[in-house]
């Protein structure tokens, strides 16, 4: 049974090097990869969110006509609901 | 008329000019085009009477009418008048490419855009697709996305989603931010999560949109599938020659270009400057990259 194995450390100017690396000029992530890696529940979220709008439309065509209210749906589910249901749970 | 290229064209160019442009006007100026006129093509009931132009096509694209606002004059108007306004560059012929990138675009159906008016109300029409507003907006959606008017939005689609680190939450930091006055003014009110929201809207918009209209045309209403040049042929569609009042246009563009040969030879001018840009040269380097990679570990994975 030898010791734990302990991370090596890396120097924290190195840190910054790695982390600076994977994002790019523009503020973007370096790849596809990392690009999941940061916003993946974002992501999951605004995709259910265009299948749910998919589905209304389909259904209720008039939905789709309006920039405002598909604006309107996204602010109300990524912002309004999430900021509600924070709330209830304190 | 196109139902998503001009909710998604905004992203693309701001992909490709990145602090160049800022992308409140961008999107503004890609929407401005319509946004007086598309209501009353495709008509209102306000109070039971019903508001809707004699001749959409004429009221829409056509002088007298509102055609005025898809011209590239029109643009540059509004693009001085925002300079005389707010005295920044950036935000003014940012207005101007969005306009543009609309007026350029419709060009693509059969009746097309009066581009170079007031010197001329000769509308420029490619004839890709059909212009059946006078339809009303449900024959007119099932026409579009059954005729190469899907395709094209298609296009912007598939360039939309390669675009993919516009909508990325360090891009508006970074770019999207720095370049636009909106966002710095707007923030002060809203949180970062919504203004993201809100940058994100027209891109939500357009491709989920574009799939929904896919599916409800097809799926629900079993619109047939007519990939012709025109449009469907079962469509009633209005041509720009009908608009138009000399019945041959003596300007040089139509003298010497062939429409259809001019709208292929935009979209071969389009790809090759995108296959000349960074982003697809990046992603074609790095792709047999990662195949070698795959098969380093596959090869090491049998030893």
């Amino acid at each position: 049974m030898g010791a734990p194995a302990s991370r090596p450390r890396r120097h924290p100017l190195e840190a910054a090097d790695v982390i600076l690396a994977r994002v790019r000029g523009d503020g973007s992530p370096s790849g596809l990869r990392e690009g999941l890696a940061l916003g993946r529940h974002e992501l999951v979220l605004y995709l259910a969110l265009g299948a749910l709008y998919v589905a209304i439309g389909v259904a209720f065509p008039e939905f789709l006509f309006s920039w405002v209210v598909a604006a309107g749906y996204l602010l109300v589910c990524v912002v309004a609901l999430p900021a509600l249901v924070r709330r209830f749970r304190r | 008329m196109s139902w998503a290229a001009h909710d998604l064209e905004p992203y693309v160019i701001q992909k490709e000019l990145g602090k160049r442009v800022a992308f409140v006007p961008l999107l503004i100026g890609s929407y401005a085009p319509d946004l007086a006129s598309k209501w009353f093509v495709y008509g209102v009931t306000v109070v039971g009477v019903e508001l809707k132009a004699d001749n959409p096509a004429q009221f829409h694209r056509g002088w007298p009418g509102f055609g005025f606002t898809h011209s590239l004059a029109f643009g540059f108007l509004i693009g001085l008048l925002l300079y005389a306004i707010w005295r920044n560059k950036v935000v003014a012929y940012s207005f101007v490419i969005g306009q543009w990138a609309h007026a350029l675009t419709d060009v693509g159906d059969t009746v097309g855009t009066m581009l170079f008016f007031p010197f001329t109300d000769h509308l420029f029409a490619a004839g890709a697709w059909a212009y059946a507003g006078q339809t009303g907006r449900y024959t007119d959606a099932g026409a579009y996305f059954s005729g190469l008017g899907f395709v094209w939005d298609g296009v912007f689609v598939v360039w939309a989603l390669l675009s993919w680190r516009v909508i990325t939450r360090g891009y508006f930091r970074t770019t999207v931010m720095a370049a636009d006055p909106f966002w710095k003014w707007a923030g002060r009110y809203l949180s970062e999560t919504t203004l993201i929201a809100l940058y994100r809207a027209s891109y939500f918009y357009g491709i989920a949109r574009w799939a929904a209209w896919l599916i409800w045309a097809h799926v629900v209403r079993s619109f047939a599938f007519d990939l012709r040049w025109g449009g469907p042929r079962w469509v009633p569609r209005v041509y720009a020659r009908e608009l138009n009042a000399a019945p041959t246009c003596r300007c040089p563009g139509c003298c010497s270009m062939k429409p259809r040969l001019g709208f292929y030879g935009a979209v071969a001018v389009c790809a090759w400057t995108k296959g000349r840009s960074r982003s697809i040269r990046d992603a074609l380097q790095a792709a047999p990259r990662r195949r070698r990679r795959r098969f380093r570990r596959h090869a090491l994975k049998k030893r």
